[in-house]
């Protein structure tokens, strides 16, 4: 039947992708103990985290907005646009007949409907918190045990910490250098990520220091003017998918020269990373930062 | 008699200058903590370009002390001439879609081109806000400019504009937190460009206000008797409109969208004196820009143990109690209602088939008509059976909504004599709003109940605010339109800074806001569709009120009826359905306002039949409004009150322009 060997199709392009995770083509539709195949993700985190499972999602929200936010993990062009972040089309998402559907609670209020479709497994891959990394783990083990993928979601949340511990190792030399993670708003202002967000939780697995702890939730929103008041501070500035090339622009400023992480040339310009993309954005995160602080910082 | 009006009130007057001594001492114990005394002189003229606390003086602290200054300033002229030139108290420099026009055009940009949005966000900003304004100039044209079809004409503007932000926010999700900063009024700066660009218009604008403030002060004599002073009146009412068009859109461009400055300002200058038109605009200007300064030096010290808060959002939230106040001090001026003269209906039952053969149509195309991945296609009869849990229950949400709005408008619309009255334009469905946003944001927890009783009372205190009001003018029909475009906007500034939270929930709110059927269940539709049933079963017994209140208070009381119990009694049912309806479909849309005219144009003049043939319509325009939201965008979801609106707000336009003839 159709289905299936779209499933098989599926379940071997996921294979390929993940690069040699023995993943089990399901031929029929297995009790919920047994792997799952076809999967609808209604958020990008979890796209990106199913994704790195080695398990390739039927259907997501705009996926075009997903390549500029999230960027890495690539999702496939066979991934079908089930309509917006909010809104996903039932119809659509009947048609495309998933085993399983996966959201956030910000999609509480759609879950009635959704269940029509396929059993509904919410999870939270993103919430500020000291603990945040550990919530993203946990959901993520959570996850890969409901679609039956128990080992490689222990594969994935090892390979993070991996990563992160390399990290902690070629950075132990700047432990005690306080890190500023933001990303421009505008011209005028940006948000600057606290301990509570996916990044601060990076910078405390890997032993750096935050540079300001005072900041509850994931960010607040501040005037560029106060980033200069940060004396010692090496910026981490996130390219913004909705303002880019805002962050190259901000250099154009007088005041922003004055700034001593400018002039002291302690300004790194990072890529987008999404602060809710779960493990696979904190590897990202982490990635981005090896590389850059393992360099000279960016030209004032 | 002059001399007794032109003395000085001291109250007001010596407020704002203490606010003004305070604002000072305020900025200089800033800086003094920042820069020794004695550098301050150096610092101004040739700050040393290495040190981050002189450039930060220079660059930042400064140009944000006079930015508040100017654009307090020009708000404040800005405000003044509008409410001279529209002839009403209750105008600000927003009325004419100036801001919602410059919103627009940053969320297009910011959706379809980021990296232009980014680099010239003054620029699109301008540009939005005239083309906005270009709009509303075009459809107040054939009215000569009146005051009250330039309103009704921004309005519309600012509905529909609004309505485009929403759908554009809602497909950028995320994205949307530099906008909502934006639409908050930041008045951070960090270099001279925002000031260096707005001071030369603010010349501009006091020297351009300068040489039309004596014409200007005819204006506020009627038409006849400023045409019999040889003036010509429109070319000066054009000037100045444009004049503070010009003002209005420089400032937001510069600053984002600060409300109520411009609102209050002209406003404290007449409570503290003022009386002639150049006294005020010279005393507005002067106390906008005290306004503006003052608000952002105490929301810079309140930054030292919380959050901060943008100017705009803060001077909106603190300003719409303040408005409140105001209105209930308004000078009451009656012009009589005309009477309505449209022609009657002779087939009344004929027509209605027509309309619910139509309707039915409408259903059966809806239901079975739709994309998927595999194109177009009507759904065969087997096929609809599984398509018709996801069609059916926000088909039939929708249509209740529908029914509800056009009940709530058409009661509203007798009890009036207003045909552009609605649950929309006088500020109730904005109310319900409030109510049901205030609870998502407070309430841990809710229930659809509980949503549906703060909406109700959101719903009832808008409307008795602005029944109140008006009773004070005999429900002059422009005046009761005046109130709720005044309530409208208070609320709409509360909405924008509970939605500048940036909490997590506001996304989902958004979406409500939007007006979306989206994930209506089948029980939701069920008790949707029972409240309407309800609703259209009460509603025959106020038949009766509904054909003699609008015959006017006096033959009403003569032919038997209790003008208060009745008058309160179809207030609430008013209100209640209207509350109803904007739960289910959002407070955005034009649905009560059309319905009830649709309804009318087709000859129904009796309220019975006025009231069944606008349900239907309404149920019509809303099944429409539901399809074409769903179909349109495929996958992509409209929401329903959006389409409504884009829908509503062209035939809105089309109405005022059938009233010239």
């Amino acid at each position: 039947m159709a289905g299936i060997s779209r499933r098989a199709l599926l379940a071997g392009i996921a294979a390929s992708w993940a690069g040699g995770f023995p993943l089990k083509a399901a031929a029929l539709p297995g009790p919920s103990a047994g792997p799952v195949s076809r999967i609808a993700a209604l958020d990008w985190g979890i796209a990106a985290t199913l994704v790195s499972l080695g398990v390739v999602p039927v259907g997501v929200p705009a996926p075009a907005w997903y390549a500029r936010y999230v960027v890495d993990p690539v999702l496939p062009d066979s991934v079908v646009d089930v309509g917006l972040l909010f809104t996903p089309n039932f119809e659509l998402l009947q048609a495309l007949a998933p085993q399983l559907i996966v959201a956030t609670p910000m999609l509480q209020q759609a879950a009635p409907m959704l269940q029509r479709i396929a059993p509904v497994y919410g999870t939270t891959l993103f919430q500020p918190a000291p603990d945040v990394l550990e919530i993203a783990e946990k959901a993520t083990l959570g996850l890969a045990d409901r679609i039956g993928a128990a080992d490689a979601g222990k594969r994935l949340v090892d390979a993070t910490r991996g990563e992160l511990a390399a990290t902690t190792e070629r950075l132990s030399g700047q432990a005690s250098i306080p890190l500023l993670v933001a990303s421009p708003l505008d011209n005028r202002h940006v948000s600057l990520f606290g301990p509570d967000s996916l990044y601060g939780g990076v910078l405390r697995r890997c032993g750096l220091t935050n540079a300001d702890t005072t900041i509850r939730g994931e960010f607040n929103i501040v005037g560029l003017e106060k980033l200069g008041a940060y004396g010692d501070a090496t910026m981490i500035l996130l390219d913004s998918p909705v303002m880019p090339g805002m962050a190259a622009r901000l250099t154009e400023n007088r005041l922003w020269r004055t700034f001593p992480f400018v002039r002291e040339r302690r300004l790194h310009l990072l890529p987008a990373v999404l602060g809710s993309g779960g493990l696979p954005s904190a590897m990202r995160f982490s990635r981005l930062l090896t590389s850059a602080l393992g360099e000279k910082g960016d030209a004032p | 008699m002059i001399s007794t009006q032109d003395r000085l009130r001291p109250g007001p007057a010596i407020i704002v200058a203490v606010l003004f001594a305070a604002a000072i001492v305020s900025a200089a114990a800033r800086i003094s903590g920042l820069l020794p005394f004695q550098d301050w002189w150096q610092v101004l003229a040739s700050p040393d370009l290495n040190s981050y606390t002189q450039v930060l003086v220079h660059d930042s602290v400064l140009p944000r002390f006079v930015i508040a200054l100017v654009a307090g300033g020009v708000l404040g002229l800005s405000g003044v001439i509008f409410q001279q030139v529209l002839r009403t108290p209750l105008a600000d420099p927003s009325t004419l879609g100036v801001s919602a026009g410059a919103y627009l055009a940053l969320a297009v940009a910011g959706l379809w081109a980021p990296a232009l949005a980014s680099s010239a966000r003054e620029l699109i900003a301008l540009a939005g806000g005239l083309s906005a304004f270009a709009l509303v100039f075009l459809i107040a044209w054939p009215h000569r400019l009146a005051p009250i079809s330039l309103i009704l004409a921004g309005l519309v503007i600012t509905f529909v504009c609004g309505a485009i932000s929403a759908a554009v926010s809602l497909s950028y999700s995320m994205g949307m937190s530099g906008l909502f900063v934006w639409a908050s009024g930041s008045l951070t700066q960090n270099d001279w460009s925002a000031v260096s660009r707005l001071a030369p218009c603010a010349v501009a604008g006091v020297l351009g206000a300068a040489l039309l403030a004596r014409p200007l002060n005819l204006l506020s004599l009627n038409d006849e008797g400023a045409r019999s002073l040889g003036l010509s009146l429109s070319s000066v009412r054009l000037l100045s409109i444009v004049l503070a068009v010009m003002l209005a859109a420089f400032t937001v461009s510069a600053v984002g969208v600060i409300g109520f400055v411009g609102f209050a300002a002209p406003f404290i200058a007449r409570a503290s004196g003022a009386r002639r038109l150049p006294q005020r605009m010279i005393a507005s200007t002067i106390i906008g820009a005290i306004l503006l300064l003052a608000a952002d030096e105490a929301l810079q010290q309140a930054a030292n143990f919380m959050r901060e808060i943008p100017a705009g959002a803060a001077t909106g939230l603190f300003g719409a109690p303040l408005i409140a106040i105001f209105l209930g001090r308004l000078r009451i001026v009656e012009t009589p209602a005309p009477p309505p003269t449209e022609r009657r209906n002779q087939r009344p039952l004929l027509y209605l088939a027509l309309t619910a053969a139509l309707l039915a149509l409408l259903i059966w195309i809806s239901l079975s008509l739709g994309p998927s991945l595999s194109g177009w296609s009507f759904a065969s009869p087997a096929k609809m059976q599984s398509l018709l849990v996801w069609r059916l229950p926000r088909l039939a949400a929708a249509a209740a909504a529908g029914i509800l709005f056009a009940l709530s408008g058409t009661i509203i619309q007798r009890m009036t004599g207003n045909p552009m009255a609605s649950p929309e334009v006088i500020g109730v469905s904005t109310g319900a709003a409030v109510g049901i946003l205030l609870l998502v944001l407070l309430a841990p927890a809710f229930t659809p109940l509980t949503q549906l009783g703060a909406a109700a009372a959101g719903a009832v205190v808008s409307l008795i605010t602005v029944l109140l009001m008006a009773r004070r003018s005999r429900y002059n029909p422009d005046h009761v339109l005046l109130f709720g475009i005044a309530i409208n906007t208070a609320f709409a500034a509360l909405i924008a800074v509970l939605l500048g939270t940036g909490l997590p929930k506001v996304y989902g709110v958004l979406q409500w806001m939007a007006g979306s059927t989206y994930s209506t269940t089948p029980m939701q539709a069920e008790i949707a569709v029972t409240v309407a049933i309800i609703a259209l079963l009460i509603a025959p017994f106020f038949s009766r009120w509904l054909d003699l209140l609008p015959l006017g208070a006096p033959s009403s009381k003569a032919l038997g009826l209790n003008i208060s119990v009745s008058r309160t009694a179809l207030l609430l049912l008013s209100a209640i359905t209207a509350a109803a309806a904007t739960l289910l479909i959002g407070p955005l849309s034009f649905v009560g306002l059309m319905a009830p005219h649709i309804a009318r144009t087709l000859g129904f003049q009796r309220a019975l039949a006025h009231m069944i043939a606008a349900a239907m319509a309404g149920a019509a325009l809303t099944i429409l409004a539901d399809f074409i939201g769903r179909v349109a965008l495929f996958p992509n979801q409209l929401p329903v009150g959006i389409v409504a609106t884009l829908i509503g707000g062209p035939y809105f336009l089309w109405l005022m322009r059938k009233q010239v003839h």
